[in-house]
């Protein structure tokens, strides 16, 4: 048997029986939810199955998913209008599109599934039952498993040389049915791939923003905290999918606090910040 | 209701786009716009009409709003007309994108409004699909409520079906909170066991204690000389 499951079964159960989950886990249950068959159609039935204890139909929203729409959605569509706003280039191209925030269990990094799996591990309701040491056996084999990804692997968010203080940012294409690659400068990417990031920073700079910019809008991402040591770098939780045409300009706001870094990817003055960009072609074999 | 229309200064920051004014209006029209979604076809899909279900709520109802909020569209909101017959038109629009995107309909795909006029008069009534649908789930309610003692089912209709919090559960029940508490365990096992063998759940219970076969697992992994 699996160890651990990938899918959100345990969430349906507590949404079967709640009729609502913790925003952030609702947020990861949809994510997930939406690009698993499975776990989207029990998702349905169960949410089909509150409707109708609360409004005696399916055709009609709960009031858990009323309050969770009016709560969680109300930041993003903010972020996304703010971030129309203080795009430069036109209006048009500011579509902050909900529909290509869609992340690819499959691109992920290995060691962001990693850290997902643990923090899924972390969260799950069963761990405060079984005791305490249950849970510093898993933590302790998360930690083995980490240590025993391949090297390569590891060396693709290694260490760029000492003394390091500028921020950088690494930028990579990961392709569905190929291995991980290093975009530099204006590189290329196939349509479908997904980005993910490696950022690496030097003091007083602490977070980073990216703004993504398609043909059909433009997404801010973040802040990210940026947990990497001096002279090594870390792996954005993020790995945006590439449309199918066109081009993708990418630009990271290095900041010395969360707050900062987004005001300056919104496009307010702020002092003390560095911008990295790239731009990504859709072009390729997938 | 029509917030705008009736509020001109707010009008004014909402056409300016100040955050305070996006957020009242977002705030005012959420539960308007995440209703409409839910029960309106707004296209045809390979199985005939087509609504935006649970799954897709939130993707339709932000988009919808992301759309609204636009430079633009703020500026063409002339501020005469009900504000929500405006969002009605974005949702509609933002519905088929996102059912498109999602593959649940084609992607030649239009809203029902550049149909036929004798098209969209059928689309006031549920479809067949979700006719069927509701019948199955409502079927299904019925024999979980139908399967539990009067009292179980009297607290599953205050908590589930009701909405009220313990407390007032627990008022009108006449029962101490720690009692509903208990009362309310037991009922949430029971629903879970219900769904679990209607093959709507699997039977990986949050409360389920990890197998052996895990536990001998993650031992090996940490103590590799470890023989039990």
């Amino acid at each position: 048997m699996a160890l651990f499951t990938p899918h959100v079964d345990r969430q349906l159960v507590h949404l079967a029986n709640e009729g609502v989950l913790p925003p952030r886990q609702w947020t990861r249950v949809l994510r997930h939810a939406r690009g698993c068959a499975r776990c989207g159609a029990r998702y349905e039935r169960v949410m089909n199955l509150r409707r109708m204890f609360a409004r005696d139909t399916v055709t009609e929203p709960t009031p858990g998913e009323l309050e969770s729409l009016e709560s969680r959605g109300l930041l993003a569509v903010l972020a996304a209008v703010e971030g129309e706003v203080s795009s430069e280039s036109s209006r048009q191209a500011a579509r902050a599109d909900r529909l290509h925030k869609e992340y690819l269990e499959g691109a992920w990094s290995p060691g962001r599934r990693l850290w997902a799996w643990v923090l899924q591990t972390w969260n799950a309701p069963s761990l405060g039952q079984v005791g305490g040491a249950w849970v510093v056996s898993l933590m302790a084999a998360a930690g083995l498993l980490w240590l025993s990804l391949p090297s390569d692997t590891t060396r693709e968010w290694g260490t760029r040389g000492e003394g390091q203080s500028a921020p950088v940012l690494r930028l990579f294409c990961v392709p569905e049915e190929a291995e991980l690659r290093e975009v530099r400068g204006q590189g290329d990417c196939p349509a479908g791939a997904a980005l993910a990031f490696a950022a690496g920073v030097g003091a007083p700079y602490t977070h980073v923003v990216v703004t993504v910019r398609t043909e059909k809008g433009l997404r801010v991402e973040g802040p990210f905290e940026v947990k990497a040591s001096p002279g090594s770098e870390a792996a954005l939780d993020l790995t945006p999918k590439l449309p199918d045409t066109g081009e993708v300009e990418l630009t990271a706001v290095f900041a010395s606090s969360a707050s900062e870094a987004l005001a300056a990817a919104r496009g307010e003055p702020v002092k003390d910040v560095v911008r990295v960009q790239h731009r990504v072609r859709i072009a390729g074999k997938p | 209701m029509s917030l705008l229309k009736e509020d001109p200064l707010l009008l004014e920051a909402f056409r300016r786009g100040e955050p305070g004014a996006l957020t009242r209006v977002y705030r005012a029209y959420s539960g308007h716009v995440a209703r409409f979604l839910s029960r309106t076809y707004v296209s045809r899909g390979p199985g005939g009409l087509a609504r935006v279900g649970p799954l897709d709520l939130e993707a339709a109802h932000q988009e919808t709003f992301v759309r609204a909020f636009r430079e633009q569209a703020r500026h063409t909101y002339d501020g005469v007309r009900p504000y929500s017959l405006w969002l009605n038109a974005l949702a509609r629009q933002a519905a088929v994108d996102v059912l498109r995107a999602a593959g649940r309909i084609a992607r030649e795909a239009v809203t029902l409004d550049d149909t036929p006029t004798a098209e969209r008069l059928a689309s006031n009534s549920p479809s067949p699909e979700d006719r069927a649908l509701e019948a199955e789930t409502r079927e299904l309610v019925q024999r979980f409520l139908s399967g539990l003692d009067e009292a179980t089912r009297r607290l599953a209709d205050l908590r589930f079906v009701q909405g009220l919090s313990q407390e007032r559960a627990g008022l009108v029940l006449g029962l101490s909170r720690q009692e509903l508490r208990t009362r309310e365990t037991k009922l949430r096992r029971a629903m879970t066991d219900f769904l679990v063998e209607e093959g709507w759940l699997t039977a990986d219970a949050p409360n389920a204690l990890p197998s052996a076969a895990a536990t001998a697992a993650v031992m090996a992994l940490l103590f590799p000389h470890f023989v039990p």
